[in-house]
């Protein structure tokens, strides 16, 4: 198989929940070597939230924990016990990065602060994941996907407008934010190469999402004027037979080739002879009738089929698509988007795979997400050299 | 100094996915040249030509509007809120790609260049004679990023569209909305435009990484739909583990209740609160006071609160509307109980914790004036923080980059303008081919 771009690259991911585990995920997938600190007995959080099969909870088989935790190697250790935290302190001192997401002040407490952690690594990258960084009046404030939509304003432009500001669907906001993580993790990482000087990044997911999913933010310091819900951009979907689709009627009143064809698209080529459609100039003011044949032709026509003949002659057109329908997609499937996945609990079931496509250093699943403490004996065998015997004593102890 | 200090960039790109791409690299220290062409206005630049107001049914604000100081001056495109909060500490040229001398001075650059950003449908780049499989041959290290909306591969990828389009594909649509089969509110949101930026920044980044083992470069293909959908990964997971689809949820959770989004005092005002466990619940019966109805035995449990979840938003709203979001937030949030304001675009610049981190940079540009623009999503305690340059006007380093850089004298420099390969102002037919 051939290797992925961050090969060689040794990264050790002390987070959990979605933010921290995606950034690391994003690494691993690429290749790096990533070993994942759980808590022994529970693990991480996302072990207990699910989907399960059936919906019978079982820490080995949540979808969330099995998709955030591809390609990582799991060891456990008890970071609250001195012993614990030196044995996490010795695996830092041999990785490039550390990813970590507990509050704020905690890592100084278990006595694995930047400043700690430097001064044995001083090319190591630690990458600080939390919801309004490590200082600053909300440092302390407790966030969940929503309280993070709502302070972003991006929310404050979706909505129905005599109902409550829509966030964004499932867990979206702390992914984005992981997407920041990891490129600034992976810029640092290109700077301790050029400067022989490691760095401690602290991510904000409040500041991530603020300064990356509206582009409209900066149009209020422009113009002192606040978007509204109702000013939103309407993207028009309009009904078919077994569904919606996005189209846009746009073209058909400033083009006149666009018009002629899609008076063919639907069926009404005579059209073409109406003096009162005949220009750009006389068809604007009559954008809603050509909206009303639209929707008539589409009533007779799956979305698929709808989008695929709009995009055949030119016009912007795609299907609302269900989750199903996604994963059953033409298009996402010959380019072998989704990817069956085989865990030894869980067994095999389909997962989202690459994010993008690298030409010559290909994404891939070389593990599945570790079963708990899985690879604890391994890890410390091989980067700190323990022996069996010295595994097996700090297992008893309740160490690892 | 930082990280990437030293690595080109040449971004082609156009609209915002493609060029905030290049702008998180330039962030990095990269040095961006952004190439544009004066024969074609890319979107994303406001007007063409100079307007005295908003058009009708335009908002201030909103796309069709957004000019510094809400004028648009003779150059509208170039005081465009729009472009320049997207295309910041960027050198900008234009070239005529469609021309063989364009094309060829882009071949010239992109020999002395590290990464390419571009999100042109499949195929336009390589019939210009700038694809991959060209410029590889020249400089075997080059990194391409291309971002054509659903990449370059599949049978769909010769479709047109933007966010709202890759939204629909990703599943991202059927999951919004306030309840299952209501429209209302359901827009498309530009989502995926904003995620594929740090996924393909990152993915060049890694491709640098990468070439430092191997001295050489790759194609990197990004989908819109593609870089998102991993971020609905428990959606999929579910249907291939219970063959359930999702449904839309609006502003609540599956399992946990309270949750949602409240009015509170004031026109248009709402307070964000989610109540995640039995700590969270007893906590915010105590913030609120002890009401009654904080103590009725329905809401007890989880499942309980759930099961009346209508009833149980009617009451704490009976309550929010009476207050200030902000000062329902610092209570709750004293309480440990995750609540927020729902912020506009103004009581983010005024954000306290916002300015406590020095979120906001100044870029000043004499053309157009002082903005704050958002900072990055990181503070980096190596790096220098240093303050990144404003978007420039159109053309503004022609000479600097092709004087400069290429080394073309002042004979071929002249030339290029009277041809107009190069330019710095539009033409007034740049509107007429978009």
């Amino acid at each position: 198989m051939a290797e992925g771009a961050l090969e060689g690259l040794r990264v050790l991911d002390l987070s959990r929940g979605i933010a921290g585990p995606y950034a690391a995920k994003l690494l691993a997938d690429c290749g790096a070597d990533v070993v994942k600190v759980e808590r022994p007995g529970d693990g991480d959080l996302t072990r207990h939230t699910g989907p399960f099969p059936g919906d019978t909870p079982h820490a080995e088989k949540s979808g969330l924990f099995l998709h955030l935790n591809t390609n990582k190697r799991g060891i456990t250790v008890d970071l609250k016990r001195p012993a614990g935290a030196d044995l996490v302190r010795r695996l830092a001192a041999d990785s490039d990065v550390v990813i970590e997401s507990f509050r704020p002040g905690t890592l100084d407490r278990l006595g694995l602060s930047y400043d700690q952690l430097s001064r044995d690594n001083p090319t190591l990258v630690l990458t600080s994941l939390s919801n309004f960084g490590q200082n600053g009046p909300y440092r302390d404030w407790e966030a969940s996907d929503l309280i993070l939509w709502a302070l972003s304003s991006r929310m404050s432009m979706f909505g129905a407008v005599d109902k409550a500001p829509l966030k964004y669907a499932g867990s979206v906001g702390q992914y984005f934010a992981a997407n920041h993580a990891a490129l600034a993790t992976m810029g640092a990482v290109m700077g301790a190469a050029l400067t022989g000087q490691g760095q401690w990044l602290d991510c904000s997911l409040h500041e991530a999402l603020t300064s990356g999913v509206d582009s409209r933010l900066v149009f209020y310091e422009y113009t002192k004027d606040v978007p509204h819900r109702k000013d939103a951009m309407n993207s028009s979907f309009l009904p078919a037979a077994d569904g919606e689709l996005q189209m846009s009627l746009q073209q058909v009143t400033t083009s006149n080739r666009a018009w002629q064809r899609f008076t063919e698209m639907i069926g009404r080529p005579d059209l073409q002879n109406e003096p009162g459609f005949a220009t750009p100039a006389l068809r604007a003011p009559q954008l809603a009738k050509f909206q009303q044949m639209l929707l008539e032709w589409l009533a007779g026509r799956g979305k698929r089929e709808a989008s695929e003949a709009a995009q055949a002659i030119g016009m912007t057109a795609s299907p609302v698509l269900s989750v199903d329908e996604v994963m059953a997609d033409p298009h996402h499937n010959a380019r072998g988007f989704f990817v069956d996945v085989t865990h030894p609990t869980a067994g095999t079931l389909r997962y989202p795979g690459a994010p993008f496509i690298m030409g010559e250093s290909p994404w891939a699943i070389r593990r599945p997400a570790p079963l708990l403490g899985q690879h604890t004996a391994e890890v410390f065998q091989e980067r700190l050299g323990l022996t069996p015997a010295e595994i097996a004593g700090l297992q008893a102890e309740g160490v690892i | 100094m930082l990280p990437l200090e030293g690595v080109r960039v040449i971004d082609c790109s156009h609209i915002w996915a493609g060029p905030f791409t290049a702008t998180l690299l330039a962030n990095l220290g990269a040095e961006v040249i952004r190439v544009e062409s004066i024969q074609r206005m890319s979107g994303m630049r406001g007007s063409l030509t100079p307007l005295a107001a908003p058009p009708p049914n335009v908002a201030r604000s909103s796309l069709g509007w957004g000019y510094a100081e809400n004028t648009t001056g003779e150059r509208p495109y170039d005081r465009y809120a729009g472009y320049n909060g997207t295309n910041y500490n960027k050198l900008s040229i234009t070239l005529d790609l469609l021309r063989p001398a364009g094309q060829e001075l882009f071949q010239r650059l992109a020999a002395l260049s590290d990464i390419v950003t571009e999100n042109y449908a499949a195929g336009v780049l390589s019939r210009m004679g700038l694809g991959y499989d060209t410029l590889s041959k020249i400089n075997p290290g080059i990194i391409v990023i291309s971002m054509p909306l659903l990449g370059n591969t599949g049978p769909y990828r010769h479709w047109r569209g933007g966010g709202p389009n890759s939204d629909t594909m990703s599943g991202h649509v059927s999951l919004r909305g306030y309840n299952e089969g209501e429209t209302a509110g359901r827009q498309g949101t530009l989502h995926t435009d904003a995620v594929v930026p740090p996924n393909a920044a990152f993915a060049a980044v890694a491709a640098l990484y990468r070439r430092r083992r191997t001295g050489r470069g790759q194609l990197v293909d990004v989908s819109h739909a593609e870089a998102f959908m991993p971020h609905l990964g428990e959606f999929f997971l579910d249907y291939s583990m219970n063959g359930r689809v999702a449904k839309p949820l609006g502003n609540r959770h599956p399992d946990w209740a309270p949750h949602g989004v409240y009015r509170a005092q004031g026109d248009d005002r709402w307070v964000a609160i989610a109540v995640r466990s039995e700590e969270e619940w007893a906590a915010l019966g105590q913030a609120l006071g002890d009401p009654e109805w904080s103590h009725d035995p329905r809401f007890t449990s989880a499942e309980g609160r759930k099961a009346h979840e209508d009833e149980l938003d009617r009451l704490l709203e009976g309550w929010t509307r009476e207050q200030e979001p902000a000062a329902i937030a610092a209570a709750l949030q004293t309480a440990g109980v995750p609540a927020a304001p729902v912020h506009t675009h103004a009581d983010t610049y005024a954000d306290p914790h916002l300015a406590a981190r020095g979120f906001f940079q100044t870029l000043s540009h004499p053309a157009y004036g002082a903005h704050r623009h958002p900072g990055m999503g990181w503070r980096s305690s190596g790096a220098a923080n240093e303050t990144p340059m404003p978007a420039a006007l159109l053309g503004e380093h022609n000479r600097q980059v092709l004087a400069g850089l290429l080394g073309l004298s002042d004979d071929d420099y002249a030339r290029l303008e009277s041809d107009r390969i190069i330019g710095n102002a539009y033409l007034p037919t740049a509107m007429a081919s978009r």
